[in-house]
């Protein structure tokens, strides 16, 4: 393989060469020659295309106003009653007529540690939508046809240990500015008699624009596992509605241990990820597209503090601890299931000597 | 009444001498029962030639299909270029071939290229097959060191002796030479089986197995775009530079082995080309 030239021939593709004799550029494919001048409009593309290389994009500004979040009302915690669990150490929220006895996050007993104080007032909450029931029959759909769920594990023992929790979240809205510098190619290939050729023109490609985000969710307890929870997403804030203290009536709340600063990087990485994505899909008609770079900046922004609903049912088996949760909202289930070794091994081998026996079968044929 | 018998006779005479010129162009020298040895440069003495037809004929009428020997100096004159093309022409425009399927089998040597040449048809394909019987003359007979060596009659008795040895295997056997039946079991072909099915069936098992696994991370915010709210406000697209990159070409050329050949009128033959 040789490198061969660096124009190409705007007739044919081919590689062009100096003619000293005739004191042009030549294609020895086609025979075409070129005055140098007529190339000059390409050594601008180039030069400008190098400038635009060696310029740097501006800075990412990702940063956000994170004064999310009201005072209570005097009075407005009266009926509040913070538990506390011995084991996970988890501060567990439910008004003075919700039983609480145990963890909804590692199942353990929890006592009840006195009135609710401090923390912040959430601005907004998604109540509950979807009853015990519901999710009850979720779980049931969610394990049902599952050929490789050990039977044991599916019976409806732990069903009424689901438990209704409200969990902290912090919702990112912005504005986001973005630029994207991407590497580009366009391949084209022929042949002669003798050699393939392959033309590979290389492009740098910008894009620049904007997009908006609204309720970026972001978990603000540690004791909630947060890809769990970012796996119950969408929630649909449109139906959040300002935080009252009565929407805990009968459900759990968990108090956020974990800050809206502290959950920036999450919100930052994952608009991050999608203006790439849309700006990237921007790219069209090369063969190949690369990111080299991009700049993010982002304005009007505000962080909420707002309670998204979910079940939760914590159980075990064999010595292993599963968590499923249901967004209570939309009554998307998620949680994984463990598998039954002996019904994998034994859909492995039948699955695959149904496989081998037709592949011997076949091997057999075309040998005779 | 003369004139149109003279008529006649120059008309048939000028067909005739039309018949003879094409003949020139092609490899057709006679009616076959002449030509099971067919030597076009004396390189075989005729007692020679008389023992090697008697012996072709016998062989071609006691498994009732035909085997034949040629030599030629040269393809050329005749309009060839490709060994192969020629004595699938010299076969079928000389009418070799028994049976609605013309089995049969010519080895044509040719003087002045040393190719050797086995040209097969009909039954002849799977009894001489270019996977393992035509190994055999090469292989297990003195022909082509015989070939090498200019010593043409041991040659061409190799040739007769090993055509008799293939038929012979065929007709005792049931099955041609190096085409044993394949046995229903095969510790091979079960081992193999079930390492594949094995592999196959952890397809279907591992999607049955990813179906558990419901949490997964989150990877952009796309759910949280707000509708319609995407503006490109600049496409720049800048072009850079380009190369050329060449490799030289792969060229292909059929051995003329393998599931045989067609020659140009159509017919399927078997067969290929050595040199010694």
């Amino acid at each position: 393989m040789a490198e061969l030239m660096e124009y190409k021939c705007p007739a044919c593709g081919g590689a062009l060469e100096f003619d000293p004799g005739l004191q042009k550029m030549k294609c020895p494919y086609c025979d075409s020659t070129y005055e140098m001048s007529e190339l000059q409009g390409k050594d601008e593309q180039l030069t400008e295309g190098e400038a635009a290389l060696n310029t740097p994009l501006p800075a990412d500004e990702m940063n956000w106003n994170t004064n999310a979040g009201g005072e209570w009302s005097a009075g407005e915690t009266d009926g509040m009653r913070v538990y506390v669990c011995n084991s996970c150490g988890g501060e567990i929220v439910a008004d003075q007529n919700t039983a609480a006895s145990s963890c909804p996050f590692c199942d353990n007993p929890i006592v009840m540690m006195g009135n609710f104080t401090g923390a912040l007032k959430p601005d907004l909450v998604v109540p509950f939508k979807l009853d015990k029931n519901a999710a009850k029959q979720a779980l049931r759909n969610h394990v049902k046809g599952k050929k490789l769920v050990p039977k044991l594990f599916s019976d409806e023992n732990h069903l009424d240990e689901l438990k209704g929790v409200y969990v902290p979240y912090w919702l990112f809205d912005s504005e986001a500015d973005a630029d994207l510098r991407f590497r580009a190619t366009r391949v084209r290939a022929w042949s002669d008699s003798r050699y393939n050729y392959t033309d590979t023109e290389e492009y740098l490609v910008e894009r620049s624009g904007s997009i908006s985000f609204d309720a970026i969710p972001v978990d603000g307890s540690s004791k909630m596992d947060d890809t769990l929870m970012e796996s119950l997403e969408p929630y649909d804030v449109g139906e959040a509605v300002p935080f009252q203290t009565a929407y805990l009536a009968g459900y759990l709340a968990d108090k956020y241990d974990v800050t809206a600063d502290q959950s920036v990087e999450r919100a930052n990485e994952r608009a991050r990820k999608t203006a790439e994505a849309v700006f990237s899909s921007q790219v069209q008609g090369y063969t190949s597209v690369r990111l080299e770079s991009s700049s993010i900046r982002l304005r009007e922004s505000r962080v909420r503090y707002a309670l998204y609903p979910v079940w939760l049912l914590n159980t075990s088996w064999n010595g292993e601890k599963y968590r499923f949760a249901m967004n209570a909202q939309t009554g998307k289930f998620v949680g994984d299931l463990p598998v039954d070794k002996k019904a994998y091994w034994k859909y492995l081998l039948l699955y695959g000597g149904i496989i081998a026996a037709i592949i011997y079968l076949i091997v057999w044929f075309m040998q005779k | 009444m003369k004139k149109i018998i003279l008529s006649l006779a120059l008309a048939l005479t000028f067909l005739a001498l039309l018949a003879v010129s094409a003949a020139a162009d092609s490899p057709v020298v006679g009616s076959k029962q002449y030509l099971y040895v067919e030597d076009g440069v004396d390189i075989l003495t005729d007692e020679q030639k008389a023992d090697l037809t008697a012996r072709l004929q016998r062989l071609s009428d006691t498994y009732q299909i035909d085997v034949a020997i040629a030599v030629f100096q040269s393809i050329y004159p005749y309009g060839y270029s490709d060994d192969m093309d020629f004595a699938d022409s010299y076969y079928e425009d000389n009418g070799f071939g028994r049976g609605s399927d013309r089995s049969g089998i010519v080895l044509v040597r040719i003087m002045d290229t040393r190719a050797y040449t086995y040209d097969t048809a009909g039954s002849c394909k799977a009894t001489m097959s270019d996977e393992h019987g035509l190994d055999y003359y090469d292989y297990e007979t003195g022909l082509v060191s015989a070939l090498k060596r200019d010593d043409y009659y041991t040659a061409f008795s190799e040739f007769i002796n090993g055509s008799e040895f293939l038929l012979n295997y065929e007709k005792e056997n049931g099955y041609a030479y190096g085409d044993e039946p394949v046995p229903a079991f095969s510790l091979a072909r079960t081992v193999g089986s079930l390492f594949t099915g094995f592999l196959g069936g952890l397809i279907p098992v591992s999607g049955m197995k990813s179906k558990l696994k419901t949490v997964r991370q989150q990877v952009g915010a796309n759910a949280y775009a707000r509708e319609n709210s995407v503006a490109v406000t600049r496409a720049n697209d800048l072009y850079i530079g380009h190369h050329v990159t060449r490799t030289v070409r792969q060229t292909e050329r059929s051995s003329g082995g393998g599931g045989g050949h067609y020659s140009s009128s159509g017919m399927h033959h078997g067969g290929r080309t050595g040199h010694a």
